[in-house]
């Protein structure tokens, strides 16, 4: 017995003296932030930081969940987390928030870099934390918007989600990849956008499009189509849709619901100029079509693949172009294919990478299998 | 060992008192001789039940043939009157004695009373014993020698379930207080001369009468030496109940789980000698100890045997599923609000913080209080008059539950972590002392050493019930005993074709089932 009380007591002191698990804090003393938006104040140098902060004692059953925002300044980003100890007796509580709304602007004079490195430096905040590009001229009337829901923030994280399950108009990247890329530099960042949008007689938050950066800084906006062809390139569709345009009248026509999506990269480098291949592979069913007459045979399948292949090839082949000439920017990854398939041609290649980049030529081939038309035919 | 040590040396001072005053008290007795006068032996035994009014005794007197001159004592209310009446008055009265009887006690004996069970002694001993458990004495004059009659009837319980082990399939008899039934019991359902039944004697002051019962060839001879062993060991005053012996003939006395088992089931019992073990009975309760015990059958039901294995094997799953969930929920529920609510899904989080704000008492606090507020309500509800029970029922469920959580006084989740702990708690009946102990135990570690509070809290108990044995049985099962056959009967009940050794651990004769069907499949 008296050993058994020994070990116990040795194993008690060991707890308490050596390892700092005993620290108790209570649900009572935290304040859950659900978002923040960022922005910057230009005329004073410091970030604004509004916090969505769900409001736990004015929250009742009938009503659901609401929030509060709290605008607090700062001259950094943990200069103004700080600053909210002023405002915010609880403690801030970072593990369930979602989303880091980030204004263009900010974005584009600041850069990205410092709000990653608080957000990804904090133990409490999540690696798998959104971040996202506001198209309005503020980060925070994205926050403040006055939608059919209580909270904005956990909001958008589900749009956010819901579209990279069945949508793709935009890109759900977790901010561990953002950093990583970051840290990188070998391809440029993407990331998600978010507007608003009017809805009747109230405004929501809507989702889609895609910010280009170089580096950490913000470059432009592209929209929902052509986002779809950057996730094709880039290998990061899931199960989006795709539309075309097939009679070429201006109009889409014909869309398919993407089952199976695989972009297989590669590049060759032949007389001093890179040639990007991309492999595109797709298996989809038939949701939409204007143009055949019924019943489809297998023949009208096989040329309707073909000429969706055309177009889609065409697609991929504007965005990898775009990034060369509109926005100079190697988001597509070329750098980052090379540097993964022959490191001794990429360490040739590098100090000289941006002529090699903006030179190189793209080969797209794209395979389009139609498993299934739908309840019709 | 330090402490079981010390225990022992003042229960051992206490016993060699007892002892002594005990010894004394019976070289008296075995001194006191019986006389051949009647009225000297007449004027021993009131001397001896001296202010026992329930003693009675009957003069009579025979002048029919040779005249003859005796009495009877017996203890009023013990006896059956109608044997009494007609067995033994009726034919000491009309029976016409001569002569050439010759020895009268004898003759009694053989040709006069029509009583079954009569023995010739000279020890007053034994004659106190017999009168105090409704046997009656006859002395005869002129013979320094006594028969005593058995006339054994006693007010006792019918038998029927027992509210504590109630099932819904198979045999319902359940134990009573009386000795003699409950072997009865046994006897009739094993009708083998190798179930061997060896009377003992507890009891210093209430001289209880207990029995031994095994089946000889299954049991393994080195536990039941053990068992004789540390019963010899043992003198108390009295017994009442089964658990004063459990407690003392246990293996390991301070740990709060059971190795030695309770059943009032004759079925169960007999299951349990089946398989090698022995069972106890104890005159006076309805409670039958068998060991060796260990851990598993605490998690074993007599219905698991009655039922579809399937049924069966699902409901033992949830009773160890319920043993963790009511050992460890109020822990782990401390774990995740108090220290890692990173867990929680935001929506539960947010909850959870709703209303945690909104009470007073921290969360750990607050589950304590309510934990114990369950212990009390429970422990009302055992003992209370079910007529109050709906009372109770409404202070629990609507003032505690309800109206608490309405006023603000604790929050819903606590009332529900509590809620599912005492429900799961009445999975496992059998094992509810260590429940209570270990579930307390974690929490505190868990309130003030979060995460590894608990594991260390598991840890010590993991070595604890390893350490354990039963009878020189490994309590739980012991790393090289893993086969497909030692497994069967474990967390799931297998069909019974399947179950075709016994435990390896209790007996050495581990055949019990030839099956041709399931040999040849």
């Amino acid at each position: 017995m008296k050993k058994y009380f020994k070990l116990l007591i040795s194993c008690l002191l060991m707890i308490t003296t050596l390892t700092g698990c005993w620290s108790y804090v209570g649900l009572s003393e935290i304040s859950i932030v659900a978002g923040v938006s960022i922005d910057y104040d230009e005329v004073h140098k410091q970030y604004i930081m509004n916090f969505e902060i769900i409001d736990t004692l004015g929250t009742s059953k009938e009503e659901g969940v609401k929030s509060i925002i709290y605008e607090v300044r700062g001259d950094s980003v943990f200069g103004a987390v700080h600053n909210a100890k002023e405002k915010i007796a609880n403690k801030l509580y970072f593990g369930n928030c979602n989303i880091i709304i980030v204004c263009h602007n900010l974005a584009k004079t600041k850069g990205i870099l410092e709000i990653t490195d608080f957000f990804m430096r904090d133990p409490q905040p999540r690696e798998e934390i959104h971040l996202v590009i506001s198209k309005e001229k503020s980060a925070k009337e994205i926050l403040i918007v006055d939608q059919y829901e209580e909270m904005t923030s956990p909001y958008i994280n589900e749009l956010l989600v819901g579209d990279a399950m069945h949508e793709d108009a935009t890109i759900a990247i977790p901010m561990y990849e953002v950093y990583d890329i970051l840290q990188d530099g070998k391809q440029s960042v993407v990331l998600p956008v978010v507007g608003k949008a009017t809805e009747g007689e109230t405004t929501v938050v809507e989702v889609g499009g895609i910010a280009i950066f170089k580096d950490d800084k913000f470059l432009g906006f592209i929209e929902s189509e052509e986002s779809r062809a950057l996730l094709i390139a880039t290998n990061r569709m899931k199960k989006g849709a795709l539309s075309f345009d097939l009679t070429g009248d201006g109009e889409n026509d014909t869309s398919m619901q993407i089952v199976k999506s695989k972009t297989k990269p590669s590049f060759s480098f032949e007389n001093g100029k890179i040639t990007y291949h991309l492999d595109v592979e797709l298996v989809g069913t038939l949701v939409e079509m204007h143009d055949i007459k019924h019943p489809i045979t297998e023949k009208q399948i096989l040329k309707l693949q073909e000429k969706m292949e055309q177009t889609l090839v065409k697609k991929v082949e504007n965005i990898v172009k775009l990034s060369q000439v509109k926005f100079k920017s190697d988001f597509i990854g070329i750098g980052r294919t090379i540097y993964k398939q022959d490191l001794k041609l990429w360490k040739q290649l590098e100090p000289q990478w941006e002529k090699y980049f903006l030179n190189a030529d793209v080969d797209v081939k794209c395979k389009i299998t139609i498993t299934g038309t739908g309840l019709i035919d | 060992m330090c402490m079981e040590w010390g225990v022992g040396m003042t229960n051992n001072k206490k016993q060699m008192i007892i002892n002594k005053k005990v010894q004394s008290l019976n070289q008296n007795l075995q001194s006191v001789k019986l006389e051949y006068d009647l009225a000297k032996n007449n004027a021993l035994m009131r001397n001896l039940f001296d202010k026992t009014d329930t003693i009675v005794y009957r003069e009579f007197e025979n002048k029919k043939g040779y005249a003859i001159k005796g009495f009877i004592v017996y203890s009023d209310g013990l006896v059956d009157s109608v044997i009494m009446n007609e067995n033994i008055i009726k034919p000491l009265l009309l029976t016409t004695f001569s002569e050439d009887c010759g020895d009268f006690m004898t003759y009694l004996m053989n040709q006069v009373l029509t009583v079954n069970e009569l023995e010739r002694t000279t020890d007053i001993c034994k004659i106190i014993d017999s009168v105090t458990y409704g046997d009656t004495i006859l002395f005869l004059d002129g013979y320094n020698d006594a028969l005593i009659l058995n006339t054994k009837s006693f007010a006792t319980r019918s038998i029927d379930e027992p509210d504590a082990e109630k099932i819904i399939q198979g045999p319902k008899e359940g134990f009573v207080e009386t000795l003699l039934q409950n072997l009865s019991l046994i006897r009739r359902r094993v009708r083998t001369n190798s179930l061997k039944m060896e009377f003992i004697t507890f009891g210093t002051i209430t001289q209880t009468k207990a029995c031994i019962c095994y089946i000889d060839g299954l049991v393994e001879p080195s536990v039941l030496k053990d068992l004789k062993k540390k019963i010899g060991s043992v003198q108390i005053d009295g017994v009442l109940d089964a658990n004063y012996m459990a407690e003392l003939i246990k293996s390991s006395r301070i740990t709060p789980f059971t190795t030695v088992g309770q059943t009032q089931r004759p079925d169960a019992v007999i299951g349990k000698l089946l398989e090698g073990r022995i069972a106890l009975f104890i005159d006076g309760t309805p409670v039958v100890l068998t060991l060796p015990y260990l851990f598993v059958e605490n998690f074993q039901s007599s219905e698991d045997y009655y039922m579809n294995f399937y049924y069966a094997s699902f409901s033992r799953l949830l009773r160890y599923f319920g043993f963790f969930i009511t050992v460890v929920m109020p822990a782990l529920y401390i774990l995740v609000v108090g220290y890692h609510f990173e867990i929680l899904p935001p929506s539960l989080l947010t909850n959870f913080t709703i209303e945690q704000q909104s009470v007073p008492l921290p969360a750990s606090l607050e589950l304590l209080i309510f934990l114990a507020v369950y212990d009390i309500l429970r422990e009302t509800g055992a003992r209370m008059p079910p007529n109050i029970g709906q009372a109770l029922s409404i202070v629990g469920a609507l003032v505690i539950g309800d109206a608490a959580v309405s006023a603000k006084l604790v929050s819903a989740q606590t009332i529900i972590v509590v809620a599912v702990a005492g429900l799961a708690n009445l999975l496992v009946p059998k094992i509810s002392g260590p429940v209570i102990i270990i579930r307390y135990g974690l929490l505190l570690l868990v309130s003030f050493f979060g995460l590894l509070g608990i594991t260390a809290g598991f840890a010590i108990i993991l070595a604890h019930i390893l350490s354990l044995d039963s009878y020189g049985v490994p309590y739980v099962l012991s790393n090289n005993k893993l086969t497909v056959q030692s497994q069967k009967d474990l967390l799931i009940r297998s069909p019974w074709w399947i179950m075709k050794t016994r435990d390896k651990q209790l007996t050495s004769n581990i055949t019990r089932l030839k099956d041709k069907r399931s040999s040849g499949q």
